[in-house]
């Protein structure tokens, strides 16, 4: 005791030499002169982030959107990912309010895990309706260890709550599979209120191994009978997260897609129920427009929305990618990212920029237009750890090939690229490159879109930290995540042909 | 010096005393951690539960004819002081367990309960003390083969049943088994009638499991289900182990002599992943595969198995399924002898039909071509594989693999490996969902048994 003393005391005095020390001592990175430089900046990720909201500790998984009736604001439950999570007992619900998807408010964990021996141990997906004074959160019970739960490894229960912030677990309500859908997969309820002023819940399960959304009806909320299938799954393919929803004269279902391939969320429109449901009747494949019903890349995963009666947007989650590596592979959980629905006249739906996000990244500074020849790029200054970036593109032919480039300095060996990708005369595409690496990275690519007609491209680039949407004419989104984009230089490309670049406007934060 | 040491620690001691004596005046704790919570006895329906403190579990078994879903707390006690989640009057579903949370002040625990109905099952079976029975406690059947040589007008039946079950007849009695035996098991309510049938055959009585993805055979694939239920009531000593109970640690795969992975899904699951390693140990401390279907394609980096540590470089099909316009199957041109081929309907071209003409089809197919990339040429490929080519595709080309063998080896230093084959022919199907009458499904039987029992030695 009394030797560890005599040693305690000079390592105390070194280390309270070496804080005043370290004090005196200007930040190493000041040196650089940064504001004037263009060298590439190995930035770090922000504990938590605003715009693309993440809380300061874990990440976010499944968005449950909700807008509050009482409250007048949106509440979007999310599946509250911890890294590590506990074995058995993970993904309790949590909360975020927000008025306009552009900044949130934590409501913390709603929703808590039931214990590790109880069906609830693991949560999954749900969704929440308001009903005579009471707010029902039906959701996905999900059991670490299905032989000790009467061999049911996924059923949906219910919590109930007055206020939206203290939720009660209903102990009498409890859907399962039973004898006719598959008790393996039957999770992410969905609950609406029908034009029969019936509640319908739909519910993503397989019969007879096939996928199909099966069908539930109440009129309390409390007792509900199955009514069989509302519409099957097409071929091999899995129907996660699903959304239905009217808008307009059309009914829409927005999921998320769980087939490697193509793991992205999709929708299929009708203008009555049955006309939706005949979309995939027989395998049909009466995709809603000419791209398979693609809504963005697999940078937005399992996508719900919400309408405050005004507008109506969709939250999903941004995946990290192992190991913060730029070609890493997807993690499951991420950021909580929003688009707007747009909705076209011909009922096709296309995903937005967010107005509200726009209006908190206003301090606009333009450049001056330039062209770009055949492999030439510009490098622009140093981006915010925000950035709003929107620009004009012309093209000189439809096989010219341009893109933009992010987390690259005038020293970088490697930087990544979003090309907007001529795939033949008429259709493009927009990949990601690791370029002075392994080039085209897989699975992150997103979907064949129309080449328009006057070559004109109007591009809005919004970033937070690494996460990143693009929209391309108001038909394109495209969501991705590249590390070391905050705080770094960036460019546009001209790889083939010749671009004209005007009303390059780019504000920081 | 130690003196003054000393008396700096006196002085820091006496300080500290002083210290924690202010506190005690003025800031006693709020916190109550003395109470006790326990459940002492609870009521559900009418029946009381076993308690046990220790594992924190509740157990009430009920009539069968109690509606689990409709349950109700009828009393409850608790340690003094205490109060819980579920008070008396609390309705609840019970065909799930449920979580008690039993708080006094600041401390609480959580009691698991379970409500069961009345019910028998069978652990397990055993004749003449090497026979081991499939025990079905769903279909309340048990099934026992035994070797074509054993006397089954006499045979000792041992087995073991839930605690509280009385069977007739009893455990250890000397029975005849030239036809299926009923015993009758009885634990209060429920008297429940088992069927024990004993089947002769010349099957390897090694332990033997089926690979799934699913907690039980019942949510597998119709491919994969079609193979595990011929499995089960037709190999000896045979069980259903899902993936998740090797990850969770409740089965050995040591415990098997051979295993077999056919799987039915062509995404990846993360489960593979997550057990990686435990395939990988069995099968490097000597533990057999057949590997067919999409099992086929985790000797790459998942299992480590070839050498090269990759899937077969030419898969595809499984999408959907299609009505076979020819019969098909896979030729065998250069293998004929080999042991998984004994006793098979051979073709003039050297081919074994598998499905006939009229068969459904998902044409999935794990074939290598050895003449393609990277390998280059059969010899290439066997380099690079460590594997040897024993079938081709349903018309013969030598460069094409569609059954290989991965012979043992000292993998890891000190063991041998186990023997592995892999399946990836389009032929090899068990489910036929146009349920024609196939001349050729002897062939796929034998050919199976043929691996199983190979794998077996």
């Amino acid at each position: 005791m009394k030797h560890n003393m005599i040693i305690s005391i000079p390592v105390l005095a070194a280390t309270l030499l070496s804080v005043a020390s370290c004090s005196n001592d200007g930040p190493v990175l000041t040196n650089k002169d940064l504001a004037n430089s263009q060298v590439y900046l190995d930035t770090d990720e922000g504990m938590s982030q605003k715009i693309y909201y993440k809380p300061y500790v874990g990440y976010v998984g499944d968005p449950m959107p909700f807008f509050d009736p009482v409250a007048k604001d949106f509440k979007v439950m999310y599946l509250q990912d911890y890294r590590p999570n506990q074995a058995l007992t993970y993904h309790p619900i949590w909360g975020v309010a927000t008025n306009d998807a552009a900044s949130y408010e934590s409501l913390g964990e709603l929703i808590p895990c039931g214990s590790a021996t109880e069906l609830d141990a693991a949560i999954g997906t749900g969704s929440t309706i308001y009903n005579d004074g009471t707010y029902y959160t039906f959701y996905t019970a999900h059991s670490p260890n299905p032989a000790s739960t009467n061999g049911i490894n996924e059923a949906v229960m219910l919590a109930t709550s007055k206020d939206f912030k203290t939720w009660t677990k209903n102990r009498e309500l409890l859907i399962t599979g039973g004898d006719t859908y598959s008790n393996s997969d039957f999770r992410d309820p969905f609950v609406f209120k029908g034009d029969d002023s019936r509640f319908h819940m739909i519910i993503s399960t397989r019969l007879n191994g096939k996928g199909v959304l099966a069908e539930y009806t109440s009129d309390n909320l409390l007792d509900w009978q199955s009514t069989g299938v509302f519409m099957t799954m097409m071929w091999d393919r899995f129907y996660e997260c699903p959304d239905l929803f009217k808008m307009g004269d059309w009914w829409y279902l927005i999921y998320s897609e769980q087939h490697d391939a193509i793991r992205r969320v999709q929708y299929f429109k009708g203008r009555t129920l049955d006309e939706l449901k005949a979309c995939t009747a027989n395998d049909a494949g009466l995709w809603p427009d000419s791209k398979e019903g693609f809504l963005d890349s697999r940078g937005l995963y399992a996508g719900k929305t919400a309408s405050n009666g005004t507008d109506r947007y969709i939250w999903g989650w941004c995946a990290t990618r192992a190991g913060s590596s730029n070609i890493g592979n997807a993690d499951w959980a991420g950021n909580l990212v929003a688009h707007k629905l747009v909705q076209h006249s011909d009922g096709t739906l296309s995903l937005g920029e967010v107005p509200a996000i726009a209006k908190l990244l206003a301090q606009e500074k333009s450049e001056a237009d330039f062209t770009l020849p055949e492999n030439q790029s510009k490098l622009f200054s140093r981006l915010g750890t925000e950035n709003r970036i929107s620009f004009v593109v012309k093209t000189s032919s439809p096989w010219d090939k341009f893109g933009v480039s992010f987390a690259r300095g005038n020293d970088s060996e490697k930087y990544y690229s979003i090309i907007v990708n001529p795939e033949n005369e008429s259709v493009r595409k927009i990949n990601y490159e690791e370029e002075g690496g392994i080039g085209f990275v897989p699975n992150t690519d997103g979907y064949n879109f129309n080449t328009p007609m006057d070559g004109v491209y109007n591009i809005t680039i919004i970033t937070d930290n690494s996460v990143m949407t693009m929209y391309v004419n108001e038909t394109v989104a495209y969501t991705t995540r590249v590390y070391g984009t905050a705080r770094n230089c960036w460019s546009i490309n001209c790889y083939s042909g010749n671009i004209e670049v005007s009303n390059l406007k780019i504000a920081k934060n | 010096m130690k003196s003054l040491f000393n008396t700096i620690c006196g002085l820091m001691l006496a300080t500290m005393m002083i210290a924690l004596q202010s506190c005690d005046k003025d800031n006693k704790s709020d916190l109550s951690l003395d109470g006790d919570t326990r459940i002492e006895s609870i009521k559900i329906n009418g029946f009381s539960g076993v308690i046990d403190h220790t594992a924190k579990v509740v157990s009430v078994n009920v009539s069968t004819d109690i509606d689990l879903t409709n349950l109700c707390i009828e009393e409850i006690t608790l340690s003094k002081g205490a109060t819980c989640d579920y008070p008396v009057g609390t309705k609840f579903d019970g065909t799930i367990p449920r979580s008690i949370k039993v708080i006094n002040g600041n401390v609480f625990s959580a009691y698991t309960v379970s409500v069961k109905h009345d019910n028998v099952e069978f652990l397990s079976f055993m004749l003449d003390g090497k026979y081991s029975g499939t025990i079905d406690n769903f279909a309340r059947t048990i099934q026992c083969f035994v070797p074509m040589e054993a006397d089954i007008r006499a045979m000792q039946a041992v087995f073991t049943v839930n605690e509280g079950t009385t069977v007739t007849p009893e455990s250890g009695s000397l029975l005849d088994f030239s036809q299926p035996v009923k015993f009758t098991a009885t634990q209060r309510t429920a008297v429940i009638e088992y069927t024990v049938t004993v089947v002769q055959d010349d099957m390897s009585q090694m332990p033997k499991a089926f690979i799934g993805n699913s907690y039980s055979l019942e949510g597998l694939g119709e491919e994969a289900k079609a193979a595990c239920q011929w499995m089960l009531e037709n190999v000896p000593n045979t069980r259903y182990i899902s993936i998740q109970d090797i990850i969770d640690g409740r089965v050995k795969l040591d415990d098997f002599k051979m295993i077999w992975c056919h799987f039915d899904w062509t995404d990846w699951p993360g489960a593979l992943w997550d057990s990686r390693d435990q395939f990988n140990s069995y099968w490097l401390r000597g533990g057999a595969i057949l590997a067919s279907r999409d099992g086929a394609r985790y000797i790459n980096d998942v299992w480590r198995i070839a050498r090269d540590q990759q899937s077969p470089n030419n898969m595809f099909g499984g999408d959907s399924y299609e009505t076979l316009n020819d019969d098909l199957g896979f030729s065998i041109t250069g293998h004929e002898s080999h042991p998984l081929y004994k006793d098979l309907d051979i073709d003039e071209n050297h081919r074994v039909l598998l499905l006939s003409k009229g068969c459904s089809n998902t044409n999935r197919t794990l074939q290598w071509g050895a003449d393609w990339d990277p390998y280059g040429s059969m010899e290439g490929w066997e380099q690079r594989t460590g594997a040897k080519a024993l079938a081709s595709g349903h018309d013969y080309d030598f460069n094409r693999v569609t059954i290989a063998e991965f012979e043992p080896y000292e993998a890891l230093k000190g063991f041998t490996s186990g023997r592995v084959i892999t399946i990836g022919s389009p032929a090899y199907e068990w489910y036929d969902k146009n349920g024609v009458d196939n001349p050729y499904r002897k062939n796929l039987i034998k050919l199976t048994k043929n691996a199983i029992n190979y794998l077996c030695q």
